[in-house]
């Protein structure tokens, strides 16, 4: 079977931005051939902050994350009222955008606030771990696109993947409990 | 916001419209079941017609709040009959709960304003009546389970919340009647006599709801102090936070003490039918209703979701 | 299960149509709908876009970009694996250098000014806070080229060809050479020029690349450019090294992002890097950590030299002698069995020395507690890190042109880099992986279009006699550089321009330069007032952006955006080791009224000969360079057989277009014959002796960061972030929005100097910036800037940082006081120092003053 996963290493993560810059650029053309004007706006969908922490001269930046955690229990699909969110058999998290009626629970719901409003669809909206490339054996747009190659996708379930050795040094920020995301984070 | 490492997302999405539909179902939810208890107790046929008409008019203004606050109301069908309905869902659940209330509240209304005045007709009613009282409460308990079922808002993800949404839309549900029913009750026929006594019993009822719901409160937002960052911030931000004009004005004083004040100091004390008694209990059912919806409104605004990436 | 669905479904019909009216019609849809359940699956094909190979022009890394079209518009940006300069994958600038194509903001017309009156709006602390409208008429490219034309032949019939100055990338040259001009004046002194004067000494001419991915320790002396500043190819090769776990340390006053990701951040105090890297080489040469092979066969450690005039000792055959350990005498080179690498004796009375002898005499004194007194690092950390850097091998010291300590923008950056010269060399790291890797084709390759005219307009309209061999950047005070880099010294300029020295000028020719690129601004504002008022000149600029330069102009020339024009060949090369050839097919101009730079050229070339009365047939028979006459086939056929000689390979025009891409790498080679005097490696360099500097590492204290700061003194620290480059990058919205998150728009202050000045988060402030180092103060003794603060651990209590080129001051682009309100470090008061040979700007040696605005 098939897993979809990412790892996030923060230890050569420089947060230049380019994974977000990606995907938007990626997923604007993806829904705009949904809806024409429709859009995917610059750190919605993926994004990150700056946090400095310590004192001088031990201080340091971290890059957090954010992006969807593909959640192999995703309490957004759980809460859905009409099915509208589901999860695919790799594992993936995507929305039927034919089946949404905008309730927003989902959108609420997400522990990791990975869900907003797209104003055009008007409808939820969130990382799909670009999925019309990965069926066509192509990257996420940010993990192709990310210059330190700081963000690296593949299959949890092969163990010769990139990510499952890289999933080893990683943490997984499963908060609550119980989630069980397939985004894994190696911190800085 | 940012702090000790977990980022603080401020529930913004939902808003005065569901507030709105939160308060409405809780206070239709449980207007019923008193009609219902008067049509039991003493077969109270304008007490039955009062209470159903609230219930029914109020849920299906809180339906259409509900509808409308949706992103695409055009598609709302589609929560009831979607293909893939997901019965895991609370707000699955809950739309069903809503719209079998909506159709029974209808039906028990019926028999009273329609008036079939036949013998036979009492059955119907008690039927009817027990089936959209086990619906309403269940409508009044789900709008806490809704906001419950959430797990990312600690704040919200606690048993105490669908209690206190029952407690409050009985307050809400009880002061309503008690602004409509002495009216309609002066106004029908062979009821006069029972406009005094019904509205003291349910006034009563409504005070101690209040303090019950004023405890309740307390005790929801202390153990939020004592919770994890975001039921904290959330406390916080209700007690002496951005929302603490709404909660302390609207909520605790003009929802709660000044009603308490004007049923415990002036229409508890007056056994006797008079239309200041009939004013005040107006001016103290508006004072609740607005107490009752700042208080969803508050939790609702107060809801925020904590990230901890690392 | 859909089935038992739909029944559901017609059931809760009969329920649901009370509340929620359904028709028939809808009803159908859904059974539809039910079928088709995710759609995500079979959404549109991305792939099956129309794609576009392009090249960035953003930095000099030149990565390989493949633009993405929808519906006939540019809307991805990706890049191509096999473009090994970018891996792929291009950095945030070049990936989202869309924006800026359809910037809305851009010119799009040339443009001429209404309002004789121009300048800068001040408030009441003399802080700059506006520039006055200078209420443009849009005029058609005709008009404009008349007007720019008319002026530079009046220029050159009354005063001469001298009076028309080029000041740009080097944009232009063409038609300055047709001109007759000398002065072409570059940015190269605030930029790179102390790598080129003291390294390509060193190597012959050439320069070394820091070989990053593949070393085990990396140490920083303010580099910054694999990851803060994300030149993409050292980015990626840094993050490698990080991936493998190498050591990192770097010295830096604030926690750059290099810094950020180190094994170990020393916040130095500013300027004081050469004192540290000084007591390194000492600790190494008195400790003997030092490769002695490596010195002796590939440097000129062990050659002799006269001890009072530095110079070779050399035979009566012209040979360059060495002492030989093994006959115990001093012998020729090549004839040498063991050559001591220290020994001091007597030849011909002279007093004789090796290289290194007089090397380690001339660092004795420079301790490591005498570095640590300087650079408040403790001397058992120096000792560490050079007893580290000598065992760990390979070792790197990172470095790229405008690099902390070792650029120009400090008074030491020349002889910092003889000193990591010496390092890299004690320790053997030279032409190695993971050490330094000295790129066989230097930085600047020869053009392949020549840009040089056959005959210039000065052969009919001569320069003045009192004039010839001026030139207004004074590049002829500085012979080593000129040397090395030809073209001018940039902060010198605008100085000279108003002061007429040493001629007055008559017309200005601007490519670009933001006023952020320049010095002082209102010494900028009265020399183009002074060229265009007083000597009744023309100011030009040639943008993409109605910036603030455009805004101080005369006339504004619309250019084209990089990503638009083509098809060419593009070329890169000297990064992560890579040379690499790549077909540009571009993009047709957004705006119809933009044109190419060689096309402005041209057209200006012609219209000046036609006033001058040089007819057509003549300018092109005698005297138009090849890059004005030769049509764009042959031009990309003249430089893909250039590139072909460097790569070794020989693609057609027609192999490149369906091949699109083809990069090589290169490698270490062994170090025989370089092209310096003796061969070798110079640690001490007889070029640089040769035009009078002195060889040796030297201490040098800052010019200005001497005694202690006082209460609201603060040293400069300037640094570009990695998802900006320039003003013109500033203006794409989504790289604004990720400076915000990383607080480029605001200067850096450390909290203890906030809460002395009272300073809160976002507070503004204004930045006074002493004119007392300068020639002379123009009119105040300072100019002030206003800039907003962020408070942060990540810097040194007595340090600032001011991000290069956030700010704008012209409101006619959306990046309108985005940054510090146009302030950054490159904005200094005019100041040059002749005693430098690398001409240097010393830009970020300067304290300035923070004043909390009530």
């Amino acid at each position: 079977m098939t897993r979809y996963g990412m790892v996030i290493n923060l230890k050569t993560c420089i947060g230049c931005g380019a994974c977000v810059a990606a995907c938007s650029e990626e997923n604007s053309i993806i829904l705009s051939m949904i809806k024409r004007e429709a859009k995917v706006q610059l750190g919605t969908r993926t994004d990150f902050e700056v946090v400095e922490e310590g004192t001088f001269p031990n201080a340091m930046r971290v890059y957090y994350h954010h992006i969807c955690m593909q959640c192999e229990r995703p309490p957004c699909v759980e809460v859905c009222p009409t099915g509208a969110s589901y999860i695919t058999k790799d594992g993936v998290v995507l929305i039927n955008y034919n089946y949404c009626i905008g309730c927003r629970y989902c959108v609420v719901t997400c522990p990791y606030g990975a869900r907003y409003v797209n104003k055009w669809l008007k409808a939820p909206d969130k990382c799909t771990f670009c999925y019309h490339r990965v069926k066509e054996g192509l990257l996420p747009a940010c993990v192709e696109a990310c210059p330190t190659h700081s963000r690296i996708f593949g299959d949890l379930d092969n163990p010769n993947s990139e990510v499952s050795h890289l999933m080893l040094k990683a943490v997984s920020p499963n908060q609550p409990k119980g989630t069980e995301t397939k985004v894994f984070i190696i911190p800085p | 916001m940012m702090e000790n490492g977990i980022i603080l997302v401020w529930q913004h999405w939902w808003g005065s419209l569901i507030a709105g539909y939160l308060f409405l179902g809780g206070l239709a939810g449980l207007a019923l079941p008193i009609a219902y208890y008067y049509w039991i107790k003493e077969r109270n046929k304008v007490m039955s017609a009062v209470g159903s008409l609230i219930a029914f008019i109020g849920i299906i203004l809180g339906l259409f709040l509900l509808v409308i606050d949706l992103k695409r109301p055009e598609k709302a069908y589609l929560a009831l009959a979607s293909p893939a309905l997901n019965w895991k869902s609370w707000m699955t659940i809950g739309t069903y709960i809503i719209s079998l209330y909506t159709i029974f509240s209808g039906l028990y209304a019926l028999p009273f304003i329609v008036k079939v005045p036949s013998p036979r007709v009492t059955k119907y009613p008690t039927v009817i009546g027990a089936i959209a009282t086990f619906l309403g409460v269940a409508t009044a308990v789900y709008t806490g389970f809704l906001l419950g079922a959430i797990k990312s808002i600690t704040f919200w993800n606690t048993p105490i919340l669908p209690v206190l949404f029952v407690v409050s839309g009985l307050s809400a549900g009880l002061c309503i009647y008690c602004a409509v029913s002495p009216a309609v009750l002066r106004l029908s026929k062979g009821f006069e006599k029972h406009a005094a006594r019904i509205r003291l019993q349910l006034q009563r009822l409504d005070a101690y709801s209040l303090m019950t719901e004023l405890f309740l409160l307390f005790v929801y937002l202390d153990t939020a102090m004592w919770g994890d960052t975001g039921m904290k911030e959330a406390a916080k931000s209700i007690l002496y936070g951005n929302l603490a004009p709404y909660f302390w004005i609207l909520v605790v004083v003009v929802g709660t003490i000044i009603p308490l004040i004007l049923l415990f100091g002036y229409t508890l004390r007056i056994k006797e039918e008079s239309k200041t008694a009939i004013a005040i209990s107006v001016i103290a059912a508006i004072l609740i209703l607005i107490g009752s919806f700042t208080l969803r409104y508050v939790i609702l605004k107060a809801g925020v979701i904590q990230i901890s990436l690392i | 299960m859909l089935e038992m669905k739909r029944r559901d479904f017609l059931k809760l019909m009969a329920i649901s149509s009370a509340i929620f009216a359904l028709s028939s019609s809808e009803l159908k849809l859904i059974a539809l709908k039910e079928k088709k359940e995710n759609k995500e699956d079979d959404r549109a094909n991305i792939s099956k876009l129309e794609r576009r190979y392009l090249m960035c022009s953003i930095c000099e890394g030149h990565c390989v970009l493949v633009g993405s079209m929808l519906n006939g518009k540019l809307a991805k940006i990706e890049g191509d694996s096999r473009d090994w300069v970018s891996h792929g994958r291009p950095c945030v600038k070049g990936k989202t250098s869309h924006l800026i194509l359809y910037d809305p903001d851009r010119l799009k017309a040339p443009l001429k000014r209404t309002n004789s009156d121009r300048g800068f709006i001040l408030d009441k602390n003399g802080a700059i806070i506006d520039m006055k409208d200078p209420k443009w008429v849009e005029i058609s490219w005709d008009e404009a080229l008349d007007i720019v034309a008319s002026k530079i032949a009046e220029a050159i019939k009354t005063w001469g060809p001298q009076s028309v100055v080029f000041i740009g990338h080097g944009r232009g040259a063409d038609l300055a050479s047709l001109i007759g001009t000398p002065n072409v004046v570059k940015h190269h002194t605030t930029c790179h020029s102390t790598w080129d004067v003291s390294l390509r000494p060193a190597f012959g001419g050439k320069l070394p690349v820091a070989d990053l991915a593949n070393a085990k320790l990396i140490i920083s002396f303010g580099y910054d450019q694999g990851a803060g500043k994300s030149r993409n190819p050292a980015a990626w090769s840094f993050a490698e090294a990080i991936r493998k776990g190498t050591e990192v340390i770097v010295f830096e006053p604030r926690l750059s992002e290099t810094a950020n990701k180190a094994t170990e951040w020393i916040p130095i105090k500013p300027g004081t890097d050469l004192a540290v890297t000084l007591a390194m080489a000492n600790v190494i040469l008195n400790e003997g950590l030092y490769d002695k092979n490596f010195l002796i066969k590939y440097t000129n450690a062990p050659i002799i030299v006269d001890q009072s005039t530095l110079r070779y000792i050399k035979n009566e055959k012209g040979q360059l002698l060495v002492y030989d350990e093994f006959f115990r005498e001093v012998k020729p080179i090549d004839e040498a069995v063991r050559p001591a690498l220290f020994w001091r004796g007597k030849i011909d009375n002279k007093n004789a020395i090796t290289v290194l002898q007089a090397i380690r005499d001339y660092i004795k004194g420079y301790t490591p507690q005498w570095a640590e007194k300087i650079s408040e690092v403790s001397a058992s950390k120096i000792i560490e890190i050079a007893r580290k850097f000598a065992i760990i091998k390979p070792a790197c010291i990172g470095h790229w042109k405008r690099s902390g300590g070792t650029g120009p923008s400090r008074a030491q950056g020349v002889e910092t880099y003889k000193v990591l010269t010496l390092l890299m060399a004690l320790t053997g790291n030279i032409e190695k992986f993971g050490g330094w890797i000295i790129n066989k084709n230097a930085k600047f390759i020869k053009k392949a279009v020549s840009k040089k005219a056959h005959k210039s307009f000065a052969e009919l309209y001569p320069i003045p006699k009192k004039y010839q061999g001026k030139t207004v950047d004074e590049k002829e005070k500085f012979p080593l550089y000129y040397k090395m880099l030809k073209e001018g010294a940039y902060q010198k300029v605008w100085y000279n321009i108003l002061n007429d020295k040493p001629y007055p000028i008559k017309v200005l020719i601007i490519w670009g330069q933001g006023l952020q690129a320049t010095i002082d601004y209102e010494i900028v504002e009265k020399a183009i007032k002074h060229v265009s008022d007083d000597n009744k000149g023309l100011v030009v600029n040639i943008n993409i952006y109605p910036d603030g330069m455009a805004v101080l102009a005369d006339v504004v020339l619309p250019e084209k955006m990089f990503l638009e024009g083509g098809p060419s060949v593009g070329y890169s090369e000297s990064f992560d080791m890579t040379h690499r050839i790549n077909w540009i097919e571009g993009i047709p101009p957004i705006y119809p009224g933009v044109k190419s730079m060689e096309w402005i050229a041209t057209q200006l070339a012609y219209r000046i000969a036609e006033k001058l009365g040089i007819s057509k047939d003549t300018l092109e028979k005698e005297y138009l360079p090849e890059s004005m006459l030769l049509s764009s086939e042959e031009k990309i056929e003249k430089e893909l057989s250039l590139y072909n000689s460097k790569l070794g390979t020989s693609l057609t025009p027609e192999e490149l277009e369906k091949v699109k891409v083809y990069s090589v790498k290169w490698e270490p080679t062994n170090l025989t014959r370089l092209a310096t005097e003796s061969g070798r490696i110079e640690i001490l360099s007889m070029e640089v002796l040769k035009y009078g500097y002195n060889p040796l590492p030297v201490w040098k204290n800052s010019f200005t960061y001497k005694g202690p700061l006082a209460k609201n003194e603060l040293a400069i620290i300037s640094s570009v972030f990695a998802m900006n480059r320039h003003s013109k990058t500033v203006n794409n919205p989504w790289l604004r929005y990720f400076l915000k998150k990383h607080n480029a728009d605001k200067i850096w202050l450390h909290p203890i100097i906030a809460d002395r000045l009272g300073l809160k988060e976002e507070d503004f402030v204004v930045i006074e910036y002493s004119r007392s180092f300068g020639p002379q103060p123009v009119t105040k003794p300072s100019f002030n800037l206003l800039a907003r603060v962020h408070i942060t651990e990540a810097i040194r209590p007595d340090s600032i940082l001011i991000p290069h080129g956030t700010g704008q001051l012209s409101k006619f682009m959306s990046s309108y006081k985005f940054g510090t309100y146009g302030g950054d470090g490159t904005t200094k008061p005019i100041f040059i120092n002749y005693e430098d040979p690398s001409a240097s700007a010393h830009d970020q040696d300067f304290i300035v003053k923070i004043i909390k605005i009530r």
